[in-house]
């Protein structure tokens, strides 16, 4: 049972932030972009946590984060944004889809293992 | 190849240069030009006749040819026009006329090749010439200052525990590709308006990701690790540009006439057009394993604004920038 999904086109970015959490004993399921992330995360309820980049193919990240929680009715699931984006416009547009943080690219795990460990407890 | 370097101008950390290849036998005009290159921020590399095709050939990042019309035994350098010419057409040549000569004693197909003429000792004229076909566009310092410092933080994140050197920028007429593989993206702003190119090689890259230097880990990278390697630093690049100076086109420019130009890729050649003749903005990086145990990468990154360019505009609203957007910190809501 995956605890974190990862939704990024990027290869290298996926590879990134899942070695990294596997490393640290955390479970991790991937998709490459918003389309698959749907889903990714109706086969994988128990999902704690989503890093979702926002310029993605076939489905952005914000409308994939306003399905999850419209669509498919899942309104707990922590989601971060993973991206190089950091419009004001767009952060709002995640806030009031519930994300719960923004992180612009690149990932340093280190800044961000403790809130991960708190939101997939 | 080692290059005879003749003029290495002195430059602030942003002055843009530019790369130029000098067939000249002439002692005083050389010292000329030296002098008159560091002044106009031209690095010139001297070339023998010889020599000049093999010194084109293994330099792809020019911006212009010099040479004399005649060698040191006299004999005229008309089939070395030609030939540069045929073999880079986008680099302007400028000729040196033999004393008492005058451009109309050029033969027509002499003249067709060649940018510009001059007389000895006119470096009056070599500038306007310059400043026409060479340094026709004017890069404000403080964006070529903070397009680097955005690449270089993306370099440097893409490739961990590597060194990371960025040669002085640099515009370039020569419109070669580097390598086998680059990047191509859309940069836009409410001033300017083209592509950003990110071009390397395949194998030095794969050897980095093996090394564990990059975001990927895989035992067995393959073309498409190193293509997510590039697409990520390219997308990280374009993510801090546009963060810096917005897409307020889009929004401005709503209901006007959008240009847009065919790109050219001639695969054989090694070149890509993007159907202007404009210099382009280039920054070469290299990067190096300080262990030394990796041969060096480079990365030659080109900033082509084929689309639209206004820096005066940039000039004026560069107060109303938004700030460089601090980057691997998570912002909780």
């Amino acid at each position: 049972m995956a605890q974190v999904l990862v939704v990024d086109d990027s290869d290298a970015v996926r590879s990134e932030v899942s070695g990294f959490l596997s490393k640290n004993g955390i479970t991790v399921a991937t998709a490459v972009d918003g389309k698959d992330g749907l889903v990714k995360i109706k086969s994988n309820p128990d999902v704690k946590l989503i890093f979702a980049d926002v310029n993605m193919p076939n489905m952005d990240g914000l409308t994939m984060v306003e399905k999850i929680r419209s669509e498919v009715g899942n309104k707990t699931v922590n989601i971060i944004m993973l991206t190089t984006e950091s419009d004001a416009g767009m952060k709002e547009r995640g806030k009031a889809a519930g994300i719960k943080g923004w992180i612009v690219k690149p990932f340093n795990g280190a800044n961000v293992l403790d809130a991960v460990k708190k939101m997939v407890a | 190849m080692k290059l005879n370097v003749i003029a290495q101008p002195t430059a602030s950390e942003h002055d843009v240069l530019s790369k130029v290849i000098v067939v000249e036998h002439d002692a005083q005009t050389l010292a000329a030009l030296k002098s008159f290159f560091e002044e106009c921020k031209l690095v010139g590399y001297r070339a023998s006749p010889e020599s000049a095709p093999s010194i084109l050939g293994a330099n792809i990042d020019l911006g212009a040819i010099f040479l004399s019309e005649t060698d040191s035994n006299g004999r005229d350098c008309f089939t070395l026009v030609k030939a540069l010419h045929m073999a880079r057409p986008d680099l302007p040549v400028f000729m040196r006329l033999a004393p008492g000569h005058a451009p109309d004693d050029l033969p027509e197909e002499v003249s067709k090749a060649l940018t510009g003429v001059y007389a000895s000792g006119d470096y009056a004229y070599v500038k306007e010439l310059i400043e026409t076909y060479l340094f026709s566009r004017h890069y404000p310092s403080e964006f070529v200052s903070e397009i680097k410092a955005m690449t270089l933080a993306g370099v440097q994140a893409s490739f961990k525990g590597m060194q990371v050197e960025v040669e002085q920028p640099y515009i370039v007429k020569d419109k070669l590709i580097y390598g086998e593989l680059f990047s191509l993206i859309p940069l836009e702003s409410n001033w300017c308006r083209g592509y950003m190119m990110l071009q390397t090689e395949e194998q030095k890259i794969l050897d980095i990701i093996r090394a564990k230097k990059t975001s990927v880990h895989t035992p067995e990278p393959t073309f498409l690790h190193v293509n997510a390697v590039l697409g990520e630093l390219s997308n990280m690049v374009w993510g801090s540009f546009k963060n810096r100076y917005g897409l307020k086109s889009l929004q401005e420019g709503l209901g006007q006439v959008r240009v847009e130009i065919p790109i050219i890729v001639n695969h054989m050649r090694k070149y890509i057009s993007f159907g202007s003749d404009d210099p382009q903005l280039c920054f070469k990086f290299t990067v190096t394993d300080p262990d030394g145990k990796l041969d060096s990468s480079v990365l030659y990154q080109k900033f082509i604004f084929s689309l639209d360019w206004a820096p005066e505009k940039y000039d004026e609203s560069n107060q109303n920038v938004n700030e460089l957007v601090s980057s691997g910190e998570l912002e909780l809501f």
